[in-house]
């Protein structure tokens, strides 16, 4: 059963120097239960994609295409209908835990008022619940800090408070933009485990977003691969990590630091994402693709459905994009 | 916050012996002395005026007297007007010009504040340029002018209003100046206001409160208000002392008998003491407006509180 059901979603940001596509035509779902991931590079829309489906986009940006959640569409629903959905059913945690916690309110205070506004409780329950809330995400002396501020707390402290705060009113889908980013490895580790057990725990749905197929790999279902927008490729962690289908998805496997080869550099992509502004006809890949052919520059290639589940964008025929 | 109070309070006290040394050294060294008249004195005379002022006395024990008044708030005997302490000289017209100014300054913070708001709310849309229209009038027109175009049109055309004076300050007497005094005031704070409020509604904290599905009534005062206050306060800390002591314009054109005249007065008579009462009133509103300010700023900023 699909929790949430993405169709030809499209972002585009109205900019004094032209219209920016930053999310085009994309279409995803993810059950009940199960952790999609959404990887791709720094600009590939990642983050616009999840605001767009929390009704949270700058105000130059404009939205198209349909959002289904549980049956409801998203996609032009008033803000006080928005507001129902939000943190009850769909939570959101950011990509930087330094600058998402308001700096001039109680840590205590921004946990308690999701209850208090959601569940009707009275700050007294408000605050029982965000303690053990708290507790749950494995924070020290919690109810000590309920009275403390953001800038008193460490970035991976930061991002436990923004975990613990989505998760108060047990949504069905939790939106992890870079959880992990901004945080030192040790700590990301720490935090992605967290996520995994309260996955079990609290069984919630989880999109996770995240540059880095590293950290994709310990805990996702299914890999969505996105570039300049749109779809490359899609299918299972597994399928993703032993048999890419698009060049793309190979030159982000090949630059995660890997122990059991030999070679010392670590591989890249040469070049840059394409200016978002000024989209090449074709597909957004061409310029830095191993295996471009004349084709690549004239039509953007269709996302097409294969072996079972699994989708692809390339006009490269399979066999041809290297399996590490 | 209670300890940060106390340490600013205590901060401010080396402060203020500073600024009194400073001021009563300069008067000392300043040349000319208020007594030397055109016609001359007889020595003895001379002689027995400066034991009464204590000007006789080493210059150390004299500041020593004077700081001893001054603690118990007498600023001593006007050196022009014998017959009159500068306390006698300075309190009416203080009374006066702080009225004016606390009345102008609750009107400017209220209005400014909510013309602000409702400007960043509607950002780009009619109610948005209406509202900066008039707010860059405000801050163009200087009190000078704004002063006679008032009394124009309220006191000489419609006939509403007195054209000046002060009567105790019933309430139609203080209607003009406090509006000369305050329309540049709302106007600054409501374009501080605007600008600070866009900004801070484009930060993720607020994005964050909206993902979690807070009304945007309560984003706003809850989340919003404090951070969106505070260019609002740092404006507002050196503002206060000139508002609450008035402007000579204002006591020159609505005759209204504020402070104001003093300061041009004491100069130009050598009334050292009315000067050194200016100086050292001046000075010391400052400075404990300035700790105010930091008091405010550390209530809404949990960052500067240690
Ligand atoms: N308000 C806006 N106006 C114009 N362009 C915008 C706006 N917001 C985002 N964009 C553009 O949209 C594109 C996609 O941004 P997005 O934040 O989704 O990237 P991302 O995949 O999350 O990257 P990262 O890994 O750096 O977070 C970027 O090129 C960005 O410049
Ligand atoms: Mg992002």
């Amino acid at each position: 059963m699909e929790l949430l059901k993405v169709s030809n979603l499209n972002v585009v940001f109205d900019t004094p120097d032209g219209v920016v596509t930053a999310v085009k035509n994309l279409s995803f779902s993810v059950a009940a239960g199960q952790t999609l991931g959404i990887v791709g590079e720094s600009g590939s829309g990642k983050s616009q994609t999840a605001f767009a489906i929390m009704g949270l986009l700058a105000s130059n940006g404009r939205v198209s295409g349909s959002v289904q959640f549980a049956g409801q569409e998203l996609v032009g629903m008033s803000p006080q209908q928005l507001n129902k959905i939000r943190a009850e059913q769909i939570a959101m945690i950011f990509q930087d835990p330094m600058t998402s916690l308001n700096p001039y309110l109680k840590v205590g205070e921004q946990l308690m008022e999701v209850l208090t506004h959601h569940k009707g409780m009275d700050k007294a329950a408000a605050r029982i619940h965000s303690i053990r809330m708290l507790e749950a995400v494995k924070m020290p002396e919690a109810s000590k800090r309920m009275s403390m501020y953001p800038h008193e707390f460490s970035g991976g402290m930061r991002q436990r408070v923004m975990i613990a705060m989505a998760l108060l009113c047990d949504p069905k889908l939790l939106i992890a933009d870079e959880p992990t980013t901004a945080l030192d490895v040790t700590v990301q580790a720490q935090i992605m485990t967290l996520l995994d057990e309260l996955k079990s725990e609290f069984d919630t749905a989880i999109m996770l977003i995240t540059h880095d197929l590293g950290v994709v790999a310990g805990v996702c279902d299914a890999v969505m691969v996105m570039y300049a927008g749109q779809t490359m490729e899609y299918g299972t962690t597994e399928e993703i990590f032993y048999q890419p289908s698009h060049p793309y998805t190979g030159g982000l496997l090949e630059s995660v630091p890997r122990l059991d080869t030999q070679s010392e550099t670590l591989a890249t992509i040469a070049g840059n994402p394409p200016n978002l502004l000024h989209l090449p006809t074709g597909c957004p890949f061409q310029e830095r693709c191993s295996l471009t052919q004349a084709v690549c520059s004239k039509t953007m290639p269709e996302l097409i459905q294969f072996a079972n589940s699994r989708q692809r964008a390339c006009h490269a025929a399979i066999e041809k994009v290297g399996v590490l | 916050m209670l300890s940060f109070i106390i340490k600013r309070a205590l901060e401010a006290i080396p402060t203020m012996l500073v600024l009194t040394f400073v001021s009563f050294m300069l008067m000392y060294l300043a040349p000319g002395s208020p007594f030397l008249t055109e016609k001359g004195m007889p020595p003895e005379v001379l002689a027995n005026i400066n034991a009464k002022y204590n000007l006789d006395k080493p210059l150390l024990e004299q500041y020593i007297i004077y700081l001893g008044n001054l603690l118990q708030g007498d600023f001593g005997p006007s050196f022009r007007y014998l017959d009159f302490s500068i306390n006698d000289l300075l309190w009416p017209g203080l009374v006066v010009s702080a009225t004016i100014g606390m009345w102008a300054l609750l009107f400017a913070v209220i209005s400014g504040i909510a013309m602000g708001m409702m400007a960043a709310l509607n950002r780009n849309k009619t109610t948005d340029y209406s509202i900066m229209t008039i707010a860059m009038l405000g801050i163009v027109l200087p009190t000078f002018v704004m002063a006679p175009l008032l009394v124009l049109l309220f006191s000489i055309k419609l006939r509403w209003l007195p054209a000046g004076g002060w009567n105790d300050g019933a309430a139609q007497y203080l209607v003009l100046p406090v509006i000369a005094v305050t329309t540049h005031l709302v106007a600054q704070i409501a374009r501080i206001t605007r600008g600070s409020l866009i900004e801070v509604l484009n930060s993720n904290f607020i994005r964050t409160a909206q993902a979690k599905g807070l009304p945007f009534r309560y984003i706003i005062f809850k989340h919003a208000f404090k951070p969106m206050m505070l260019p609002v306060v740092s404006y507002l800390g050196p503002v206060f002392v000139g508002v609450l002591t008035g402007s000579v314009v204002i006591d020159v054109y609505f005759g209204t008998g504020g402070i104001g005249q003093h300061f041009v007065n004491g100069a130009i008579n050598r009334d050292y003491s009315m000067v050194m009462g200016v100086t050292v009133l001046l000075g010391v509103m400052y400075i404990f407006f300035n700790a105010v300010t930091d008091i405010v700023y550390a209530f809404i900023d949990p960052k500067i509180r240690y």
